[in-house]
Order: C-alpha cells, then sequence, then structure tokens
C-alpha cells in the first residue's frame, strides 16, 4: 500500500470543462496516478463537475472533503468556498469567509509541490488570467513534472493562464490536452528508472563528465561543480521526460540536440527564487552597503535600484523590503526607488500583482510579513507601501539602452543565462548605469572576473561589487534605432578565431609589408583587428585603454573617419574621404581613408578602414630633417588652414557634447518608457475596475427594482390595512413593547382622547374615560405569560361597557414585540344583563312572597276552620282566586291589568248562573299589579261572601259592583269602588266576621295605603274602598 | 313559647307592605308575646314610628313598596335598635354592607323569625 504514486494537481478556469472532458476521456481507466482538480468557482455555488467528469471516466469522481486521503485512480474536485492543500497525503480544506481566493490554483500546487516533491505533477489548463504560474515554479523546483494545454487549433478557449505558465520557462510538456495523457501515463511507468539507485561507479562518473562537457561546450558553463546529486536528479528527470532508459542514451541525445542542452541547462539552473534567497547575502547588503548608500543621501534624494531580470518579482519586493527596513532604523528620510525589467511579460504580470501563496512565503518571517503584507485569503499581497517603491516594465539589457544613474543593481539570476560574449557586453552596461561608486549585487554562482577594470569586489563570497572610477571605458551603448535581434536566453555561438594556413600566412605577411595600414572595426567603431603600421593614424588615448577607433585616430583623422564610417554603415557600400590632413609625431600627412563593409561568415558586418597615404605635394622639393609643416608658405593658406582647424576641434567638441546630450536623453527616455509602462498597467486596472463598478451598477439596478416592486406591494398592502382599520367598529390600539403606540383605528376616539400626532407616544401618558387602573399591569402580564388577557371594564361614567381583550403582538419571527388592545362594547349586552338580573331578582322576591301569602292564608284559613274538610274548601277556594289573578297580571307581561277583567275573572263562577242579577259598571281602568292582584283577593271575598251569607245566597239579590276615579291629595288618582248588596237575608251583625273581611280591611288599609269602609245595612252589606291608583 | 322567653313584652316594629305577610308576622309575634308596632307598609311610615316610639326590636322587609329599605337599616342601627331583615330576596342581591346582618328568608317558619329576633335581642350591644 505504501507504493508511492504520483498525484496530479490539474488547475483550469474559464473553458476548463470543456479541457477536463477531453483530458478525461482520452486517460486510461487505470492510470496509476490520482487526480486533484482546482477550478475557480463562484463562491456559493456548488460544483456540478463531478457529474460531468463521471461521464468521461470510470475512475471515481467525488468532491474532496476534508482530511480526505488521496487514493490511487481517484479523481478529486475542489469543494467550493474553500481552499484545497495537502498534507502527507491527506487534503485538507480550509474554507474561506467572503470573497473569492484569487489563486486557488497557486496556493495548491505549491503545497503539493511541498508535500509530494517529485511526485508532484502540475497540469494548467485554458483560464484567464495568470493563475498556476507561481504553483508550476514551485512543483518544478521541487523536482515534479509540470504541463500546460499547449495551443492547436482546438488549443484552449482562454489561452492566458497556460500561456503565463509556458512564458515562465518552467514547464516541461506543453502539448494539447488529448496527448497529455499519454505523456502523463509514460511518465508514470518511468519512475522505475528513479528507483534504480544511482552507482557512483566509474563508468556512471565518466558520463557524467561527458555531458558536463557537453554543457560546456555549448553553454560557456561548468558544472562539473555542481552538487552530484542533484544534478543526477535533474539528469533522471530529463530522462523520465523523454522516455530514455539509460545515461548513455540520454548523453548521447544531448550531443545531437542542442534544445535539450539548454533545456537540461535550465533546470539545472533552477533555485529556489524565493524571498530573501541567501539571507547572508542580505545581511551583507544591510551592513556594507545600506549605510554608504545613505552617507550621501539627503532627505530630499532618492536611493535608485535597477533590478534586471526580475522575473517574478519575489527579489525585487525583497529588497525593497529590506531597505525600508534600514531606511526606517536609520531614521533617514531619504526615498527609494526601484526599477525592475524583464523580458517576460506574463513574469513582469505576477511581479506587478504582487499576490504570493502562503505556502512560497514560508521563508518569510512574521513581523516582515504582518508588516509588509496583507493577507487575502490564503494568499500574501504586498502592501501598497512597498508596491509603491517599485515600478515594472518590459526591458531587456542587451537590446535596450540602460537605466541610469542607479545606486544599485541587483542582478542575480541572468547572467548566468548568458555566455561569456554577452556578459561582456552587460557587465558594461551595468558599469555605465551606475552612479560613481555605486553597488552590483549578483547571483552566488555568477562572476565577473573578467572586468575587474570596471568592479571593485566588496564581498567577494556574497557577490557584492562596487564600481571603479578609474577602469571605466565609454560603454557602446546600443542605439535606440538600431536592435540586434538576439533574444536572451539564447546561446550564441562563440566566434571562432581566424584560422592559420599557409596561403593566410602569406596574404598576413604582405598585408603587413605592402598593403596600406587598415583597422577592422564593428560597426560601434570598436576595433578588432590591426595591421602593421597603424602607428601614424593611430595612437593609444591618455587614460584608460579602449579599442574604440574614434578614441585612437589621431587629430585631423576623427571627423571624417566617423563620418566615412557612418556612410559606409548606412549605404552598405564603400565611402572615401580624400586629402585628409592628419597631425602625426613627426610632421603632417595627408591621408585617404576609406572605409569598406567587410562580411564575416557570422551574422554582423564589419568594417574595414584603410589609410592610404597621399603623396604631398611639398615633399618633394623639401629636403629632409626640416621642420615639420614641409609645406608651402602661403600665409593665406597657413590661415585658412588654422581656421579650418580650428573648426574641427570646435566641430569635434561640440559633437562630443552633444553625443553625450544624447546618451542622457536616452536614458531619460527610457525611464519615460517605463513611467509609461507603469501607468499602462495602472491604467488597465481602472478598466478592470470600471469593469467591475459596471457590473455592481447592473446589480444595484435590478436590485432597485425589485425593491420598487416591494415598495409598491407595501403601499397596497398598507392602503389595505387602513381600509380595514376604518372600516371596523373595534376601537383597537397597537403597542410596541414599550408601550409606545404604533397605530390605532378610528374607533377608539371613543375611549382614548387620541389624535394621530399621538402615535409614538406612550398608552400611559393618554387619558382615557375607563375605570381601568390596571391597564399598564395588564399589558405586561401579557408580554410576560404571551397569553391573552380579557376583562370586563366599565367607563367611569357608567354609559358604556367594554371588553378589554389584551393579546401579545407576534412578529413573524415568532417573537412577541408588543401587544394588541381592542374594545369591544358591551353596554347593550351588559345593560341586558342588568335588567335581566333585576328581573330575576324581583321574580324571586315575588315568588317568595306569594309563597308566604299562601302560607299566611293557609294558617289563617286553618284557624277559623271547623274540620279539614271545611279548610280545604275555603284554602283551595282562596288559592285558586290567587291563582286566577296571578294568571291575569302574568298574561300582560306583569304590567297592568284592566279592572273589569280583574273583577269578572274573579265573580265569573256566579255569573253564569247569577248573571242578571250582577251589575259591574265603571270606567276602564288599568290596575298595577300589586293592586289587581290585592283587589282579585278582595272580590273574590266578597263575591264567596255574599254567596254565602249575602245577596246572592237567595235568588231575588242582587249585586251591583261599581267604580270610578277621583282626585286625592296632590295630584294622585284615587279609585273609588262601592260593592252593594241588596236583596238578601237579613243582615246580623258583623259578629259572624270572618277573615274574609279582615283580609279586606288589611289589604286595603295596610297593603294598598287605602280606605275601605264596611258597613252592614239593612239592605245588604255596603263596602266602599278607596285606593290610590298609583302607589304614593 | 317558654322557649323565647326573651321575647316577652318586647316591642317589635313590623315593616311589610304584603298584608298578608304582615298578618302572618304579627300573629307569629303575638302568640310569643311580643307587643308589635305597625305594621307599616312604607319606609317614610317606618321611619315616623322609630322618631316617636319606644322599639326593642324590628322586623324589616328588603322591599318596600318596589324601594329599598336600606335607609330605614340605616336610622334603626343608628338609633342601636336591632332589627331583622325579611326577605324574599336572595342573600346575594343584598348589598354588600348589608349582607351580614341577620336575616329570614322568605317563605319562613314562625321559628325561624323568634330565634332570629331572639339573638339579636340577645347580643350585647
Amino acid at each position: 500500500m505504501d507504493t508511492p504514486f504520483p498525484i496530479v494537481g490539474v488547475g483550469a478556469s474559464a473553458g476548463g470543462i470543456e479541457a477536463l472532458e477531453s483530458f478525461f476521456k482520452a486517460m486510461a481507466p487505470a492510470p496509476g496516478m490520482a487526480f486533484v482538480i482546482v477550478t475557480h468557482l463562484a463562491p456559493k455555488r456548488e460544483s456540478l463537475l463531478p457529474e460531468i467528469l463521471a461521464r468521461d471516466t470510470q475512475m471515481p469522481v467525488l468532491i474532496a472533503a476534508h482530511d480526505q486521503a488521496v487514493d490511487l485512480n481517484h479523481v478529486y474536485v475542489a469543494p467550493a468556498d474553500a481552499v484545497l492543500d495537502i498534507e502527507k497525503g491527506r487534503l485538507r480544506i480550509r474554507p474561506i469567509e467572503d470573497g473569492r481566493e484569487r489563486a486557488p490554483i497557486d496556493s495548491f500546487f505549491a503545497a503539493l509541490a511541498l508535500d509530494q516533491g517529485q511526485y508532484a505533477i502540475g497540469i494548467v489548463l485554458s483560464g484567464a488570467g495568470s493563475d498556476g504560474t507561481l504553483g508550476i515554479k514551485a512543483i518544478k523546483e521541487h523536482g515534479g513534472l509540470t504541463l500546460a494545454q499547449g495551443a492547436d487549433h482546438s488549443g484552449p478557449r482562454h489561452s492566458s493562464m497556460p500561456e503565463s505558465a509556458i512564458a515562465s520557462g518552467l514547464v516541461d510538456v506543453a502539448v494539447p490536452v488529448e496527448a497529455m495523457p499519454e505523456q502523463l501515463v509514460a511518465y508514470v511507468r518511468s519512475f522505475d528508472i528513479l528507483s534504480k539507485s544511482v552507482d557512483k561507479d566509474d563508468e556512471t562518473e565518466a558520463i557524467r563528465r561527458a555531458i558536463c562537457a557537453t554543457l560546456l561546450d555549448q553553454t560557456g558553463h561548468d558544472f562539473n561543480g555542481y552538487k552530484t546529486r542533484t544534478f543526477y536528479r535533474r539528469v533522471e528527470r530529463r530522462m523520465q521526460v523523454l522516455q530514455l532508459r539509460s545515461l548513455e542514451a540520454y548523453a548521447d541525445r544531448l550531443r545531437q540536440d542542442a534544445g535539450e542542452v539548454n533545456t537540461l541547462f535550465r533546470d539545472l539552473l533552477i533555485g529556489v527564487t524565493n524571498f530573501f534567497r541567501d539571507a547572508k547575502a542580505f545581511e551583507v547588503l544591510e551592513r556594507l552597503v545600506v549605510p554608504r548608500l545613505l552617507e550621501s543621501k539627503g532627505s530630499s534624494d532618492t536611493i535608485r535600484v535597477w533590478v534586471p531580470g526580475c522575473a517574478t518579482g519575489e527579489e525585487v519586493y525583497s529588497l525593497a523590503i529590506m531597505l525600508r527596513e534600514q531606511i526606517e532604523q536609520m531614521r533617514s528620510r531619504s526615498k527609494i526607488q526601484l526599477f525592475a525589467t524583464d523580458i517576460d511579460e506574463a513574469a513582469l504580470a505576477v511581479a506587478r500583482a504582487g499576490r504570493y501563496p502562503d505556502s512560497l512565503l514560508k521563508g518569510v518571517s512574521k513581523e516582515r510579513l504582518d508588516r509588509f503584507f496583507v493577507l487575502e485569503g490564503v494568499s500574501y499581497v504586498i502592501n501598497k507601501q512597498i508596491r509603491d517603491m517599485c515600478v515594472f516594465s518590459s526591458h531587456s539589457v542587451v537590446r535596450d539602452p540602460p537605466f541610469s544613474r542607479m545606486d544599485l543593481i541587483s542582478c542575480r539570476n541572468l547572467l548566468i543565462y548568458l555566455n561569456s560574449e554577452l556578459q561582456g557586453h552587460v557587465i558594461p552596461v551595468f558599469h555605465y548605469a551606475l552612479k560613481p561608486n555605486g553597488f552590483l549585487f549578483l547571483g552566488t554562482s555568477e562572476n565577473i572576473s573578467q572586468h575587474g577594470a570596471l568592479f571593485a569586489s566588496v564581498d567577494k563570497k556574497s557577490r557584492v561589487f562596487q564600481r571603479r572610477e578609474d577602469g571605466a571605458v565609454v560603454p557602446h551603448l546600443p542605439t535606440l534605432f538600431r536592435r540586434h535581434g538576439i533574444p536572451a536566453g539564447v546561446t550564441v555561438e562563440a566566434r571562432a578565431p581566424m584560422g592559420r594556413s599557409l596561403r593566410q600566412s602569406v596574404e598576413a605577411r604582405v598585408l603587413d609589408r605592402y598593403a596600406p595600414p587598415h583597422v577592422v572595426v564593428t560597426r560601434e567603431g570598436d576595433v578588432i583587428n590591426y595591421s602593421a603600421g597603424t602607428g601614424k593614424y593611430l595612437e593609444a588615448p591618455p587614460g584608460r585603454p579602449s579599442r574604440a577607433l574614434m578614441a585612437m585616430a589621431r587629430r585631423g583623422l576623427r571627423l571624417p573617419l566617423r563620418a566615412a564610417l557612418q556612410e559606409a554603415i548606412e549605404s552598405g557600400r564603400a565611402a572615401e574621404r580624400d586629402n585628409v590632413a592628419v597631425e602625426t609625431e613627426d610632421d603632417g600627412e595627408l591621408v585617404k581613408v576609406t572605409v569598406e563593409p567587410l562580411r564575416d561568415n557570422g551574422n554582423d558586418t564589419l568594417y574595414l578602414v584603410v589609410f592610404t597615404e597621399l603623396p604631398t605635394p611639398a615633399t618633394r622639393d623639401e629636403p629632409q630633417g626640416k621642420p615639420r609643416k614641409g609645406r608651402v608658405h602661403d600665409p593665406n593658406l597657413e590661415r585658412i588652414e588654422h581656421d579650418l582647424r580650428e573648426t574641427r576641434e570646435r566641430l569635434q567638441s561640440m559633437v562630443e557634447e552633444y553625443e553625450t546630450a544624447i546618451e542622457e536623453l536616452k536614458s531619460s527616455n527610457e525611464e519615460m518608457v517605463s513611467v509609461n509602462e507603469e501607468l499602462q498597467s495602472t491604467n488597465e486596472e481602472l478598466e478592470t475596475s470600471k469593469e467591475e463598478l459596471q457590473s455592481v451598477n447592473e446589480e444595484l439596478q435590478t436590485v432597485n427594482h425589485e425593491l420598487t416592486v416591494k415598495i409598491d406591494e407595501l403601499d397596497r398592502a398598507n392602503s389595505d390595512l387602513r381600509n380595514l382599520y376604518e372600516s371596523t367598529e373595534i376601537a383597537t390600539i397597537f403597542l410596541d413593547r414599550d408601550l409606545i403606540i404604533r397605530s390605532f383605528t378610528p374607533a377608539v376616539a371613543r375611549i382614548f382622547n387620541l389624535i394621530p400626532g399621538d402615535r409614538g407616544r406612550p398608552l400611559t401618558d393618554i387619558a382615557h374615560h375607563l375605570d381601568y387602573a390596571e391597564l399598564a399591569q395588564d399589558i405586561q402580564q401579557v408580554f410576560g405569560a404571551r397569553q391573552p388577557i380579557d376583562r370586563r371594564v366599565d367607563r367611569r361614567d357608567g354609559a358604556a361597557h367594554y371588553i378589554v381583550r389584551a393579546l401579545p403582538y407576534w412578529t413573524g419571527s415568532g417573537n412577541v414585540e408588543g401587544a394588541v388592545l381592542t374594545f369591544i362594547d358591551v353596554t347593550g349586552l351588559a345593560n341586558a344583563e342588568e335588567q335581566q338580573r333585576v328581573l330575576v331578582a324581583e321574580l324571586n322576591h315575588r315568588v317568595k312572597n306569594m309563597l308566604t301569602v299562601v302560607i299566611s292564608i293557609a294558617t289563617q284559613t286553618l284557624k277559623r276552620a271547623n274540620n279539614a274538610e271545611a279548610f280545604g274548601q275555603t284554602f283551595l277556594d282562596r288559592l285558586h282566586a290567587m291563582a286566577l289573578s296571578y294568571a291575569l297580571v302574568s298574561r300582560d307581561q306583569w304590567s297592568e291589568v284592566s279592572l273589569v277583567e280583574v273583577v269578572r275573572e274573579q265573580l265569573s263562577p256566579y255569573l253564569s248562573e247569577r248573571g242578571d242579577r250582577v251589575a259591574i259598571d265603571g270606567p276602564a281602568t288599568l290596575l298595577k299589579p300589586k293592586l289587581a292582584l290585592s283587589l282579585g283577593m278582595i272580590i273574590h271575598e266578597l263575591g264567596t261572601n255574599a254567596v254565602k251569607y249575602g245577596s246572592l245566597s237567595v235568588g231575588s239579590g242582587s249585586l251591583e259592583v261599581a267604580w270610578s276615579l277621583e282626585k286625592r291629595n296632590g295630584d294622585q288618582t284615587g279609585l273609588v269602588i262601592d260593592w252593594s248588596e241588596r236583596g238578601g237575608p237579613a243582615v246580623k251583625s258583623a259578629g259572624r266576621r270572618g277573615f274574609g273581611l279582615t283580609l279586606i280591611e288589611r289589604e286595603v288599609n295596610h297593603g294598598l295605603g287605602g280606605k275601605a269602609q264596611i258597613e252592614f245595612k239593612e239592605a245588604g252589606l255596603q263596602v266602599k274602598l278607596r285606593v290610590p291608583l298609583r302607589p304614593e | 313559647m317558654g322557649v323565647h322567653t326573651r321575647l316577652q313584652g318586647l316591642s317589635v316594629l313590623v315593616v311589610e307592605d304584603e298584608a298578608m305577610i304582615a298578618v302572618l308576622i304579627e300573629t307569629v309575634l303575638r302568640e310569643a308575646g311580643c307587643s308589635i308596632i305597625g305594621p307599616v307598609a312604607s319606609s317614610g311610615t317606618a321611619l315616623e314610628k322609630i322618631a316617636h316610639e319606644k322599639l326593642d326590636a324590628a322586623l324589616l322587609d328588603v322591599r318596600i313598596d318596589g324601594d329599598d329599605a336600606y335607609t330605614v337599616a340605616d336610622t334603626l342601627t343608628a338609633c342601636g335598635i336591632p332589627f331583622v331583615f325579611v326577605s324574599g330576596l336572595d342573600q346575594q342581591d343584598i348589598p354588600a354592607r348589608y349582607r351580614r346582618c341577620t336575616y329570614v328568608a322568605k317563605p319562613f317558619r314562625p321559628d325561624s323569625i323568634l330565634t332570629c329576633l331572639d339573638e339579636i335581642v340577645g347580643k350585647p350591644d
């Protein structure tokens, strides 16, 4: 289970799905590796990639989970909203809170490189931007394999990501995506090459030396001193990529393929281009260089630093950070400006962004990270202060005019890629670019031993040098208009020296002896070959040795020489200058200067400068030994010649001045170009910002529209609510938790003195008409118990009655945020209840009274009865009479009863038999219930009496009942009833008073407040009753 | 009869507007040896009697002439004359102030009247 297998990180963005599908379709079902896919997903969107890819491969495709082991022949997809990491072969997920992680691919690849070393494989597929480039670098540095999606007719849809990776020079295999699986499978199988331990036996040693010789031959660099183990590892990796199984085969391949030599060369040179590489070297800078730099600087001065070959910017930012720290420590007010250049646009883009995954910053101290970087997600971005110190631009040290007036040049990753010829070109350029006593900082394996005249060593081990003033040479600066066309990194063949053969020797001798003196110069005017006898025309200039023809030319020769050379260069044909007067050591001479283009075997054009001596007219006449000027002494001629000389000299000076001025202008121009590039990149950033703002604007418009719709809905709902309020009769108040009135229905005005402006005031401030002291308390209870409370409450003046209901006000989220009070008017109901209560009480009272009356009558009747039978009859009789009266009264709901009805009712038994003998007469009179009942009883007694003992006991007797109304004291109306019996038996004395008459008297006198007059007249019984009609 | 010896010779005001009930009360009292003041059928007459006659006790119907007799009750209390409510009202319908007074419900047994009278007369002032 522990056989290691490669883990392939695949990074893709726009257009990636297409690429991934093609990739997996072409992949074998069990390729012997695992795949981890990282894409640029929109945050909070789940990836559908597993489903899509599951169609294209038999391998299981899963979303990566935290702490998941990476298994062979499995595919894992990075989840949304997270950054993927890997440790000891297990995936780790780091969630991102907000926004997106800008470089998830770099981040994962860097982690993969650190964790899996040579078993890491990184693939960059279609996408925009440059995510993945730094990650590829990391994988390569740790011995892994790197691939990128190469362009073909179906190419990557978005090529910027793979292109950026390829441009870094660190991609091993750039092929279309369908070709990748084959390469990968072959690579995996070739891992057994590595498993063979490399014995350092003689045979292997010999092959190694042979490889180093090939390298030396082509690149000019000696790798014999290179670390052996690393050397073999790099070689083996190339063997893996090329599918070569033996060292000899590889050595052979190297001999045949110059491209492979270059590739091996680059691989061998891969160091870790991290931040603060070679800490010791930085220390030297800090200790020795920076203080000296600052010595001469005032607060308005700027320290200018140039970093050619800056690549992805780690070097530049390290320097900037170090300088910033030092400046602050020394309390200097000087400013710092770094110019960082490279020809690799893609790398520059990465450098400008200044964003590095945290796995590539492990060497930076925490203080520095906190102080100079801003953490975004899992990447660190260089902060504004440092970023503003650096200007990045595209520039070639070989082709383009250099910067100037620099205090420090740090070039640590460039020279080693150049052969000595180019180095010989570049080092003087650096010399020119530095200020007097400026410093040069090189990489650990770089040297400038050939240019000891230009630089002095400050610290040899750390490769810090200082510009020498004495040995300087006029630099041969490339002009803006002429370009060599040598791209950096391409090796230039060393110039083969001129071979020697017999013929050449002869020709050389002829040239030496008999040919006119001549030199061969380059187009810059550097002499590369002298013939003999040039001493007359050329002189070593005072000061530093130089190969510049112009510097060596004797007086009078310079101008015509320069002109002739220029003409020859421009026209491509021979140019002549005749009759040039040269001031030689002993005398003057006339010479003809011829400059002719000379095509060499190589690419460059050289120029042959021939000095042909012209016979002077004066020498024939003059004897030898005459003073110098052997010429005709013509005062005019002399004067003219003198003027001419002076003019030429002045011209010469002016030309030199102008040349200097031009050089300075060129430098300024370069700086301008650099600034321009910066501005362009700022412009691009602004463009991006503008696009982002536009898209935000669109989003805002959409949101705005939605909000408008919502507002309309809200208005409508409010309107409905208002209408509902106004239509309801139920007084309702809405309160919040502090008893502040939020709103109320119009009906509330009857109870509380509320006006619309009272919204927002506490309820307790408002006066009300209710007898409800516990209002506030009840509401608090509702808040606490979250249950409604009902209470019967009356107006203080008793005019109305309400049921008050207090309810909790629930919001959608289930919180009680207030209370609702409703007041239901139940006055009518209350009144009805009250009335009913009163009636029932009244009824009770009457019934009980009636029963008591019955008991009373029973008791009295019993007293006077002789026997039970007599009692029964009389008693029942009386009871029936009462019942009749009650029936009459209750028939009309106990309102009023007609008197005539009462009389008739009670006398009805007698009316039927003796109807003609009974006369009833009187006005229609209404009686109150009590009066009706009493009179009912009275009439009954009188009637019974009459029948038993009175006029109705005999057939001839008669009865007359008559009544009338009279006025009583005050406004009272009185009722007078006359009961007249006639023709009855002779009336005995009042001795036979039964209870009946007592009853009548008591009823009338006591109960009704009236008067009863009972007379036993001769004719018969006469009773006169006087009672008030309405009680007093 | 011998049970309520205290009532002998007691002069009792009877306030009752229903004639037959007054008769009943009178009969009961007379048999117990009381002397009867009244019966009166209105609060006005009752107050007159209180003012001018010597009373030992009173029997008071709560509703007289459709009105309440509570003013009479107050006057009796003020004069220190004990009384018994005789009423057809349920006790709950009697206002709270008077609910604790001695009370005989109609219809009543003759004995109830006498027992209550006995009670109130026997109470120390």
